[in-house]
This record gives C-alpha cells, sequence and structure tokens, in this order.
C-alpha cells in the first residue's frame, strides 16, 4: 500500500478516492458542468491512469507534489483545457502557501530585526518601537490579503517582476486612501467632531492652533500619506485673537496713550502667535499617529492665498520661519534639523525679487532654508501658466487636477488621493530590448496594469460608509456626509485624483538612445516620453471620467532599490542602467551627472510641466549656512523656472561629539561615521538628507543610501 | 601665468554666487594653507585671453552677484593682466569683485602696481592665515587676523576701512 508525504511532513495512506475528486473537481471547474457520457469516461480512465502510474513508482512514500504532477500529466492526455486549469489553480495554491509562510516569515524578521527590508522601507519609521511594529505587521497582514485575495494574479505577477509597483501595499487591506488637502477651514469655521466629542469655532489662535494639531493627527491615522494644511485657513484667529485682545485693554480703561496701547495689544497678540506656533511645532514633531510615525504634514504659506487675511498670514508665516531657523534641540541637547512639518513657501509677484513688497518674508525663507533645507518652494507664476491656479501638494508632492464644483469654481482644500500604481520605465526599455517601436507598445502594456490598478483602488472603496472615518467623511477634513452615506459620493462631488507614477526616465532614455536624457535628441525622446504618458492618461480619463488619472513623479522612497534589484535579477547587469543599485527618481537628471543648478532646473522644469499629479526638483548644494543671499539667487530662477523645487544638502550632528557638520559613509558597510570622533554608532548619530519630498533621518534602504551618497552637487 | 580653476557658480566664497578664479602660485607659506598645491605657479592651466572671455560670460550670468579672485597668491601674478582683468570686469560686468591676499592693505600700498589693481576692487580679505587664529565660523576668511576691507573707502581714506569687524 503506498503512503504520500503531506506538505507540513505527515504521511497519510494513499486515497484513490481523492484522486478522483479532485479530477472530477478540475474538470466541473473548468466547464461548470458535470460531465457527459462521453466525458464522464475519459475521467474514469485519467483517474485510473494516475493510479496506476502511482502505484507503478518505486518509493513507497510518495511526495504530493510528485502525485500533482502526474495528475497534470494524465489530465493533458484526455482534455488541454481541463489540465491547464488545474495547472493554475495549483500555482495559485502554491503562491497562497509561500505568502503564508512568507508573512509568519516577515513578522517575526521584523519582532528579531532580521527583516532589513521592512525595517528601514519608510525612512520616518522607528521601527524598533514597540507601537511602529505593530503598524508594520497589520502591514504584512495587508500585503498578505491583498496578494491572495483582493487583486488579480496577472498584476500581482506584474508587480513582483517589478514591471509595475502597486504602492502602499501595507495599507490596501483597509478602506484608506493616500493624502489629501485638509479643509481646515471648514472645520475650523464650522466646527467639526474629534472624537465624538463636538469642537465649535474656536475663539482665539491658541485654541485654533491646538485644534489643528488634534485634526493632523486624527487625518493622519485615517490615511497612509501625507497631507497638507494651509497658515491662511488659520489666519482669521490671529484677527479674533487680535480683537479680543484689543478689548480687553479698552475695558481695562488704562491711562496710558493710543500708541502705548496698540504697542501692548501687539506684544500680547505677538506672544500668542509666538506660542501657537511653538504647540503646532512641538505637537507635530512629537505625536505618534496610528500608522507609527509622525504624522506626515506640510504647511501651506501662500501670502496670498485669501487676500481678505493677508496680513494674518504673513504674521504666521514670519513666526514659522523664525521658529525653524532657532531650530529644535533633539534628544543629545543639539540644535538639528526637523524633519515634520514640511513648510511649503510660495513665490509670488509680491515677495520673489528684491523691492516687492514681502521680500523681507523671503529673505527669512532663504535664511532658514539655508540653515534647514526647510522651507521648499513653489513657483505662482509657473503653477498659473501650468495649472491655471496656484494651489499646495498634499503632503510631499502630489498635485491635484483642476476640478470644479457645479458653481464652476476650482475646489483644493476637501479634496485627495486615492493612491498610486508606478510604472517602471526602464523594465519596459528592457524588455523591448532599447528597441523605440516596441518600447511604445510595451509601455502602453504596463499602463493599462497601472490603469487596471488604479481601477481597483476605486472601486475597492465601493459600498464603504462614512463612518470609517468620520474626521474625514463626516467632519469636514474631506466632507459632511451623513454615517451612512457612501464615502464615494464625497470621491465622487470633490474630484478625487487616482495617480499613475512612473521613475527611471534617465534608464530609460540612456538604454534606448546610450546618451543622457539632458541634451540632443535623448532629450527629445525624454519629453516624448513624458508627453505619452500624458496623453495616454487623457485617453483613459475619456474613457473613465470618474476615475481622473493624474500622472505623478515617483520618488521610490525604497523603490529606488527594489525596481533596481528587479531589473538586475531579470536582465542582468548593464552599465548605467542596473550596476548603481537605485534607479533615478522620476525624470530627474542623473544624480551623478555634473550640471549646474540653473540648468538642472531649466531643463527638468520642461519635464515637470507634463508631470501635473505631482512632481518635485532637487538642487544639490554644499551647506548654505553662510549663505541665504545664495538662495535668494536660487529662489529667484526657481520662480522663473519651475513648479516645485528643493534645495538639498548635509544637516548632520554627532550625538557623541556634538560635531555638525557632514557625517562620511562607510563605502563597505554603508554606515555613518562622525569625521570629527569617529563614532559609528547608527543610534547616535543625526543624519538628515532628502528622503524624496520630506526629510529623513539617519535609516534609508540600501538603495536610497546608494542614491543619496552618490549625489553630485550642482552650486 | 597659470589659473587653477574657474567655478562658474561660486556660493563658498562670498555672499550670494559668485564666478570664482584661483590662480596658481605663492611664495607666502602660510602654516595650515588650505590650498596647497596652488603654492606651485606652474599648477593648473595657463591663463590666455580666452579663458579671460570664458571668465567674462560665467560673470555676466544673470544668476551670478559678484566675482571672486583668489590663489594662491593674487599679488604674486602679472599685475598688468590682473589690472586689466579688474578694468574688464568692472566695464563689461560690473559686479563687486572681491579680492583675497596673504598681504595686508598696508602691504600692498606699498606698490603703485598694486593700488592699480586694488582701484577697481571693491572688497579685499587681507592678512596671512595663521593657524593659532583658525576660525571655521567666520565668514570670508580662516583666521581672525585676517581682515575684510571695503577698497575704495579705504583708498579715500588712505588707511584700511574695516567692513566687518
Amino acid at each position: 500500500m503506498k503512503k504520500i508525504r503531506k506538505r507540513d511532513g505527515r504521511i497519510k495512506p494513499f486515497d484513490m478516492n481523492r484522486i478522483q475528486d479532485v479530477v472530477f473537481a478540475a474538470y466541473m471547474d473548468t466547464y461548470n458542468d458535470i460531465p457527459d457520457r462521453q466525458s464522464a469516461k475519459k475521467v474514469a480512465l485519467a483517474v485510473l491512469a494516475i493510479c496506476y502510474r502511482i502505484d507503478d513508482l518505486n518509493d513507497d512514500i510518495v511526495d504530493v507534489e510528485t502525485i500533482q504532477d502526474i495528475v497534470v500529466g494524465e489530465l493533458f492526455k484526455i482534455d488541454e483545457l481541463v489540465a491547464e486549469h488545474y495547472q493554475d489553480y495549483r500555482e495559485q495554491r502554491s503562491i497562497y502557501r509561500n505568502s503564508k509562510s512568507e508573512l509568519f516569515k516577515s513578522v517575526c524578521g521584523l519582532l528579531d530585526y532580521t527583516n532589513e527590508e521592512l525595517i528601514t522601507e519608510n525612512a520616518n519609521k522607528q521601527s524598533q518601537l514597540v507601537s511602529t511594529q505593530r503598524d508594520l505587521m497589520a502591514g504584512e497582514v495587508s500585503k498578505y490579503i491583498a496578494r491572495t485575495k483582493m487583486i488579480p494574479r496577472h498584476l500581482i505577477k506584474a508587480h513582483d517582476n517589478g514591471e509595475i509597483k502597486i504602492h502602499d501595499l501595507d495599507y490596501y487591506l483597509n478602506s484608506a486612501y493616500n493624502c489629501e488637502l485638509v479643509n481646515l477651514k471648514d472645520m475650523l469655521q464650522n466646527g467639526t467632531v474629534i472624537n465624538k466629542k463636538q469642537i465649535e469655532k474656536p475663539k482665539s489662535l491658541r485654541t485654533a492652533m491646538t485644534i489643528v494639531t488634534q485634526i493632523a493627527a486624527q487625518v493622519a491615522s485615517c490615511t497612509y500619506g501625507g497631507q497638507t494644511v494651509s497658515l491662511s485657513h488659520i489666519a482669521p484667529f490671529v484677527r479674533i485673537s487680535k480683537e479680543k485682545i484689543t478689548k480687553k485693554y479698552r475695558d481695562m480703561n488704562l491711562p496710558i496713550d493710543g500708541d502705548k496701547l496698540n504697542e501692548l495689544i501687539s506684544k500680547e497678540l505677538q506672544d500668542e502667535i509666538k506660542d501657537s506656533v511653538q504647540t503646532f511645532n512641538y505637537q507635530v514633531s512629537t505625536l505618534m499617529t496610528t500608522n507609527g510615525q509622525s504624522p506626515f504634514i506640510s504647511v501651506c504659506m501662500y501670502i496670498s492665498e485669501d487676500p481678505e487675511y493677508e496680513e494674518e498670514t504673513v504674521m504666521l508665516i514670519e513666526e514659522f520661519l523664525k521658529q525653524r531657523i532657532a531650530g529644535m534641540k533633539n534628544e543629545y541637547g543639539v540644535v538639528a534639523t526637523q524633519t515634520f512639518p514640511k513648510l511649503l513657501y510660495f513665490l509670488d509677484e509680491n515677495n520673489t525679487y528684491p523691492g516687492s513688497e514681502y521680500y523681507w518674508l523671503t529673505e527669512l525663507a532663504a535664511k532658514s532654508t539655508a540653515l534647514r533645507m526647510n522651507p521648499d518652494v513653489i513657483s505662482v507664476k509657473k503653477m498659473k501658466e501650468i495649472h491655471g491656479y496656484a494651489f499646495p501638494p498634499m503632503g510631499c508632492r502630489a498635485f491635484l487636477s483642476i476640478f470644479k464644483d457645479e458653481n464652476d469654481e476650482p475646489l483644493f482644500y476637501g479634496r485627495g488621493n486615492l493612491g498610486v500604481c508606478s510604472i517602471n520605465l526602464p523594465y519596459a526599455a528592457l524588455e523591448a530590448d532599447g528597441d523605440l517601436d516596441r518600447f511604445w507598445d510595451i509601455l502602453d502594456e504596463k499602463l493599462e496594469l497601472a490603469r487596471q490598478v488604479c481601477e481597483l483602488r476605486y472601486e475597492k472603496l465601493r459600498g464603504v460608509k462614512a463612518s470609517i472615518a468620520p474626521i474625514l467623511w463626516q467632519h469636514g477634513a474631506i466632507a459632511r456626509l451623513n454615517p451612512d452615506d457612501d464615502i464615494l459620493k464625497a470621491i465622487d462631488e470633490r474630484g478625487f485624483t487616482v495617480t499613475i507614477g512612473y521613475s527611471g526616465l534617465y534608464e530609460t532614455v540612456k538604454y534606448i538612445t546610450g546618451e543622457s536624457h539632458t541634451s540632443g535628441s535623448a532629450f527629445l525622446l525624454a519629453k516624448e516620453i513624458m508627453r505619452y504618458l500624458r496623453d495616454s492618461l487623457t485617453k483613459f480619463k475619456e474613457k473613465q471620467p470618474h476615475l481622473r488619472f493624474a500622472l505623478y513623479g515617483t520618488p521610490q522612497e525604497s523603490t529606488t532599490g527594489w525596481f533596481n534589484d528587479k531589473l538586475k535579477a531579470k536582465f542582468g547587469e548593464i552599465e548605467d542602467i542596473t550596476d548603481k543599485g537605485w534607479i533615478t527618481n522620476s525624470y530627474h537628471v542623473d544624480i551623478r551627472e555634473e550640471i549646474d543648478a540653473f540648468t538642472k532646473l531649466n531643463i527638468e522644469s520642461e519635464l515637470q510641466n507634463f508631470s501635473t499629479g505631482g512632481a518635485v526638483s532637487y538642487i544639490e548644494t554644499t551647506p548654505m549656512y553662510k549663505n541665504p543671499q545664495a538662495v535668494l539667487k536660487l529662489f529667484e530662477h526657481m520662480y522663473e523656472t519651475i513648479i516645485y523645487s528643493e534645495i538639498n544638502f548635509e544637516s548632520d550632528v554627532c550625538g557623541v561629539c556634538k560635531y555638525s557638520g557632514i557625517m562620511d559613509c562607510d563605502e563597505d558597510s554603508l554606515n555613518w561615521v562622525c569625521p570629527e570622533c569617529g563614532n559609528d554608532d547608527q543610534t547616535k548619530l543625526s543624519v538628515v538628507r532628502r528622503t524624496c519630498g520630506y526629510l529623513g533621518e539617519t535609516v534609508w534602504t540600501k538603495g536610497r543610501k546608494l542614491d543619496i551618497i552618490n549625489r553630485v552637487k550642482h552650486i | 601665468m597659470n589659473y587653477a580653476k574657474i567655478i562658474p557658480y561660486d556660493t563658498g566664497n562670498w555672499d550670494g554666487i559668485t564666478t570664482t578664479i584661483f590662480f596658481s602660485g605663492c611664495t607666502l607659506n602660510c602654516l595650515g594653507c588650505f590650498n596647497k598645491e596652488l603654492h606651485d605657479f606652474n599648477y593648473g592651466q595657463k591663463y590666455t585671453l580666452d579663458v579671460e572671455e570664458q571668465l567674462i560670460k560665467y560673470a555676466s550670468s544673470p544668476h551670478v552677484t559678484g566675482v571672486c579672485i583668489m590663489g594662491g597668491e593674487v599679488f604674486q601674478q602679472d599685475l598688468d593682466i590682473l589690472q586689466r582683468l579688474t578694468l574688464r570686469l568692472r566695464i563689461e560686468v560690473d559686479k563687486p569683485i572681491h579680492i583675497w591676499s596673504g598681504y595686508t592693505f598696508e602691504e600692498l600700498m606699498k606698490k603703485p602696481d598694486n593700488i592699480m589693481v586694488l582701484l577697481n576692487v571693491d572688497t579685499l580679505v587681507d592678512g596671512r592665515f595663521v593657524l593659532a587664529k583658525k576660525d571655521l565660523t567666520l565668514k570670508y576668511r580662516g583666521s581672525s587676523n585676517q581682515r575684510v576691507i571695503d577698497v575704495q573707502a579705504s583708498l579715500k581714506e588712505g588707511r584700511a576701512v574695516q567692513i566687518i569687524n
């Protein structure tokens, strides 16, 4: 009597009935019908043949996989369709089993610190913390279920090959979306509800600012991407506080003249602004959301966003800049560059050039950028040229597309993005073997895969009720729905976007033309690819207007190394393409290329213009602590050329010797080392670098770290 | 006469963005000098009229706010050429010119040729680098004995007028 060895090692007697069941089930599954007389005979013969062959085997104990091979072999003899069906089913079961054991391995690896990829994936998550570990564990479960139950196999396969990247699989299971512009104005003016507590319109700036931080934490916990709040929404409360303080002093009937009285009022208002901004800064930097990190929050500093409150907006911007310049002490007591909130300073007609009304504020912004790599700048001029309006990105870099309400007014706040799927452009170039005609065809295939992922993201929210995240859907951050309303109602009415990303334009053009995409025909091809991507999305949008596809320059935080590894595994080591350890961020110029800052921005702006769903350009500089005037000159050029850009340099502090300067990176271990005292304990070094749109600190994946240490200075 | 390099967009030596040229050759040999390879008068490439055209082109860029001339030792170069260069920069580019020298203002004043160069210059960072007085937090200079001098005011008054102390 034969025995079989099951996958878990148990040994059971061989049972012919099991074979019969399996073959019958495969037949039923293929034709959705019981076999007719003729077919039943074939099925019976196949079962017999299988049993004979098993009986003929030399071993007494047979592996279950061997039996499966025999089943497939015999099925092919009677009916190819049934055989293929069975084979498919078998593969799917195998993926399911593997990912189950991978899930186990992954979670254990997180807890015993051996799962390096997961631990370093997000530069802003401290994976040794128990709270962060719980978030990461939930993420692993989500990935597992998304891969095995929610996303069709051909998409998972494309993802696993590295053709596309389905981002944020760790939150796919939840009915959460990516990022948004918080409708703070509505929440503050009309009140909101937090944790079932009614929050009325605040009566002072101090209270308003505290509520804003509460909202930020709540919103961050309901989403997985970044959020942006605007100072112009908080500005009205500066006026309210001013009126309150004025009334207080007037009521005192102090025996002093008007000037003296105004001085007192102004002093008290200044103090309140200072306290409020400090509260915000400390709250945002110290809060821990349920995502196991501080909220990813950007602060929009657009002087003329609400002309009615321009003066108050300026007062808030000034205080934010002053406090950023003053800095925040890290755990070693050293003033270091803080990573959040990210500051977005808008360059406009009234603040870019010497002599303009608010140039003094831009001088303060430049001083802050020279010290702290923040604020980053947005050109109102370029925004209006490209989009028609000026508005901030959602958190890091994703921009909304223009969407108008029923009164033909453009909506920005209270809108968001559902999520991202990125195309690994070099994959298409390598698959096409560098042949341009084939490249376009293959790119079409990849675009279609990404489109399907985007559609899935939208469809999986169908039927989800507003009560899943009251702060977003019921209490104003996005909408004011009833608890039982479908969130898709708000998503449609407020024009959420869904994003197709791309990365590695440099590698793609380089592989096809042999040249860097900074000049000549290579640059023209780069533009053509960008135009093709944009036009393809326009076509998608025409067919499915409810999805509002947006083209997004993927920064690929950890994907940079992941894409590279996938390409290398599939196509081998290719000079400049897969031999570097990273794939270049979106449309960016090769980070190793010697190019000056102004030329780089000129070139990149032409590519960024197509990437309306988000993108940001970097300039790498030597530290500019002593030279904010140079930053001002860069700002002028940024205002004239490019929607959104950032200045990057090194900003490091050693926790042992307190040296602040630039840390070395050991070439073999890729560990940071203090050049002053030789300290290489990674937990006692604060190394701040631009990770993507956000700043990150000390910990990155290998691919991202290689990208960071190979960046060439542009000025 | 040789120069070591030209940086078209430099942010490390003066405020704003400058075009910066380093001339080769210096005999002062200050202890702890950060540019030792530039002591050799044969270091780098020959300074020609073409190089000068290129330098003026860089300096004329709207992004550039000034010009830095350093070395080596600027005042151990061919001063006729330097006079021509500074005059051309003054006329054709018209942006502030900053010069570094290991000599002090008073030492430079002793030679008319030096003065002919300084006539077109806005600021001078002067004096030897003194290792014992090294201070990296200072702007524009490496040691605290060095001065940042307003050249035009100093020439008028006949004494070194410092911009910052």
